[in-house]
C-alpha cells in the first residue's frame, strides 16, 4: 500500500509536467494549474530539511554521548547551529521590520511633501528623516548579513580555492604513463597544451610555413586545434546524443516505477 | 513565418518525445517476453564486488557518495540508487562498514531508503557493522570539505562515486587516491569524466552511467527498454549520416535521389 502510494506520488507530477510540455501553446494548456503542482512538490521538498536537521543532531549528540574519536568537532558543529539560527533569525526580523517601516516611511514622507507650508513641509520631512536615522541606528546590524558575508563566504571561498591545488594533483597524474589509456590521454594533453602555447607554434613553426598542407596539419596549432575542435567535439556530440536518450528513458522509467532501487520493494520483503 | 518556423519546431520536439517513448515501451513489452540486444558487460561494476571484498579484507569501511551536485531534482541521483543498493547489500552480506555522505536534506530519504532496503534483502548476512548515512549541510562545497575531513578520519578502503557531479569530483577523488581506496566513478556530466580518470580506478564515461542503472536492476523489462534504447541512437546515427550525405552531396544527385524513391513508390 506505502509503495503503491510512493509510485503514484512520482507519477502523478511527472505525468502533470509532462502534460504541461505536451499541451504548451495549445487552448488546453495547464500552464497555469501546473504552478499548484510546483507548490506542492517545493512543500513537500521542505519537510526534508526537517529530516536533516533531526539527522545531524541524532548523529552529532550520538558521537557526543558516546565519547567517539572527534567529539569536540561535533561539539562545534550542534553549537554552530544554534550560533547560525539564532544570527539568520536576528537577520530575518530586522529585515522585515525594517522593511515594514520603509513602507511607513514612505508613505509618510510623500504625506509630509504634500504640505503647502514649505517651514512646516521642511520641519516635518527633517523630523521624519531623523527618526528613519534612529529606526536604522537600532537595525545597523543584520545577523543574517553578519553570518553570510564573515562566516559563510570565506569559508566556501576557501574550499573553492583549494581546487587549483586538485587541479595541479590530478594533472600530475593525468600526465604519468602509466597504461596505454593513460599513454593516449597524455599525447592528447602534451599536443593540447603544446599547440594552445606560442611555445608549440615556435617548436614547429618550420613545419607550419610548409608548403605542403600535409607537413603543415602536423603542426602543433594545428594538430592541437584538430583534436580539440574535430576528434574530441565528435566523440563528445556523440556522447551527448547517448545521454540525451538515456536521460528520457531514465525519467520515463522511473515515472512508471520500474526504476530500481527507488520504490521497487526489497527481495522477500513481500 | 519565424513563428510558424518555432511552432513547427516544437511540434517535431514534441512528436520525438512521443516517438520515443513509444519506442520504450515497445522495447519494455518485448523485454518482458524475452528480447534483447547483446549488450557488453560493464567492468567497473563487476568491480564493486572486487572493492567490498577489499574493504572486508582490510576492515576498513566502503563510502559511497553522489556528490554535492546531485539535487533532488537530477535524475542523475535516482539513477545513482541502484548501485548505492547493491554496495549497501554487499556491504551487509559481507560485514563492512558503509559510509554515505550526503549533501542535501531533500536527497537524505532517498538514500536511507535504497541502504534501508538492500539492507533489508541482505537481513540474513547476519551483518554487525551498520550503514551512517549523514547529511553533511553547507552546499557543495562545504559538503565536500566535511566529506574529505570524514574520509580522512576513516580512511575507506572504498570510495564509489555516481551521480551528477560538478568541480567537488576532483576533491573527493583526489582525497580518495590519497588515501590509497580503491575509486570507482560514475557521471553523465562529461566535464568532470577528465578528473575521475586521472584519479579513479575504473570510470564509467557518459552513456555507461545510465546503462549501469538499468543493467544493476537485472530485470528483463529494463533490459528489453536498453535495447530499445540502443535502436533509437542507431537511428539517430543513420539520420545523422543521411543528413551530412545530403548536406554534402551536390543538390542534383539529392534531387535525383528523391526522384527515384517517388518514382518506385509511385507518387
Amino acid at each position: 500500500m506505502q509503495r503503491t502510494l510512493l509510485k503514484l506520488a512520482i507519477f502523478l507530477p511527472a505525468a502533470f509536467y509532462l502534460a504541461d510540455f505536451l499541451l504548451e501553446g495549445t487552448a488546453a494548456s495547464i500552464h497555469e494549474p501546473m504552478k499548484i503542482v510546483s507548490s506542492a512538490v517545493a512543500i513537500v521538498a521542505a519537510f526534508a530539511v526537517g529530516l536533516g536537521l533531526i539527522n545531524v543532531f541524532q548523529v552529532h549528540l550520538g558521537v557526543i554521548a558516546r565519547r567517539e574519536r572527534g567529539w569536540r568537532g561535533s561539539c562545534v558543529v550542534i553549537a554552530s547551529f544554534f550560533i547560525t539560527f539564532a544570527l539568520c533569525l536576528q537577520g530575518s526580523l530586522s529585515d522585515r521590520r525594517v522593511r515594514d517601516y520603509e513602507d511607513s516611511f514612505h508613505r509618510r514622507l510623500g504625506q509630509a511633501e504634500q504640505e503647502t507650508d514649505p517651514v512646516a513641509r521642511d520641519a516635518a520631512v527633517s523630523a521624519i528623516r531623523a527618526d528613519y536615522d534612529a529606526f536604522m541606528t537600532q537595525y545597523r546590524f543584520n545577523g543574517r548579513r553578519f553570518f553570510v558575508l564573515n562566516a559563510y563566504k570565506p569559508l566556501v571561498a576557501t574550499a573553492m580555492a583549494l581546487l587549483g591545488f586538485y587541479i595541479t594533483f590530478a594533472a600530475y597524474r593525468a600526465f604519468r604513463f602509466s597504461g596505454r589509456d593513460a599513454a593516449v590521454m597524455m599525447l592528447a594533453a602534451v599536443i593540447v597544451v603544446l599547440g594552445r602555447d606560442p611555445i608549440g607554434a615556435w617548436l614547429t613553426a618550420g613545419l607550419e610555413s610548409s608548403k605542403s598542407p600535409w607537413v603543415a596539419w602536423i603542426s602543433l596549432p594545428r594538430a592541437a586545434e584538430f583534436v580539440v575542435n574535430t576528434l574530441s567535439a565528435a566523440f563528445q556530440r556523440g556522447l551527448q546524443i547517448g545521454l540525451g536518450v538515456a536521460v528520457i528513458a531514465v525519467s520515463y522509467r522511473i515515472m512508471i516505477g520500474r526504476e530500481r532501487g527507488l520504490i521497487e520493494p526489497p527481495r522477500g520483503s513481500e | 513565418m519565424f513563428l510558424f518556423a518555432i511552432a513547427a519546431g516544437a511540434a517535431l520536439q514534441k512528436a520525438a518525445l512521443l516517438l520515443l517513448l513509444a519506442a520504450l515501451t515497445a522495447g519494455m513489452i518485448a523485454g518482458r517476453r524475452g528480447w534483447k540486444l547483446p549488450g557488453r558487460e560493464l567492468p567497473a561494476l563487476a568491480a564493486i564486488v572486487e572493492a567490498i571484498g577489499r574493504c572486508a579484507e582490510t576492515g576498513r569501511p566502503v563510502l559511497f557518495t553522489t556528490g554535492g551536485a546531485s539535487e533532488i531534482r537530477r535524475v542523475e541521483l535516482y539513477a545513482s540508487m541502484p548501485a548505492l543498493r547493491l554496495v549497501a547489500g554487499l556491504a551487509a552480506r559481507y560485514d563492512v562498514r558503509l559510509i554515505v555522505p550526503v549533501c542535501y536534506a531533500q536527497t537524505l530519504p532517498v538514500h536511507m531508503l535504497a541502504v534501508q532496503d538492500a539492507r533489508l534483502e541482505a537481513a540474513d548476512a547476519d551483518a554487525t557493522e551498520e550503514a551512517d548515512v549523514r547529511f553533511l549541510p553547507g552546499g557543495q562545497f562545504l559538503f565536500a570539505v566535511a566529506a574529505m575531513g570524514w574520509m580522512s578520519r576513516e580512511r575507506p578502503a572504498a570510495c564509489i562515486y555516481f551521480g551528477y557531479w560538478e568541480a567537488d569530483s576532483l576533491m573527493f577523488a583526489t582525497q580518495g587516491r590519497v588515501g590509497e581506496a580503491l575509486q570507482i566513478a560514475a557521471t553523465p556530466n562529461l566535464p568532470q569524466t577528465p578528473f575521475f580518470l586521472a584519479c579513479c580506478d575504473h570510470v564509467l564515461i557518459g552513456e555507461e552511467f545510465w546503462l549501469a542503472a538499468a543493467q544493476l536492476g537485472g530485470d528483463p523489462v529494463l533490459a528489453g527498454g536498453l535495447s530499445a534504447q540502443d535502436l533509437i541512437k542507431l537511428s539517430v546515427a543513420l539520420l545523422i549520416v543521411v543528413g551530412a550525405a545530403a548536406a554534402t552531396l551536390p543538390m542534383g544527385v539529392v534531387s535525383d535521389v528523391f526522384a527515384a524513391v517517388r518514382a518506385a513508390v509511385g507518387i
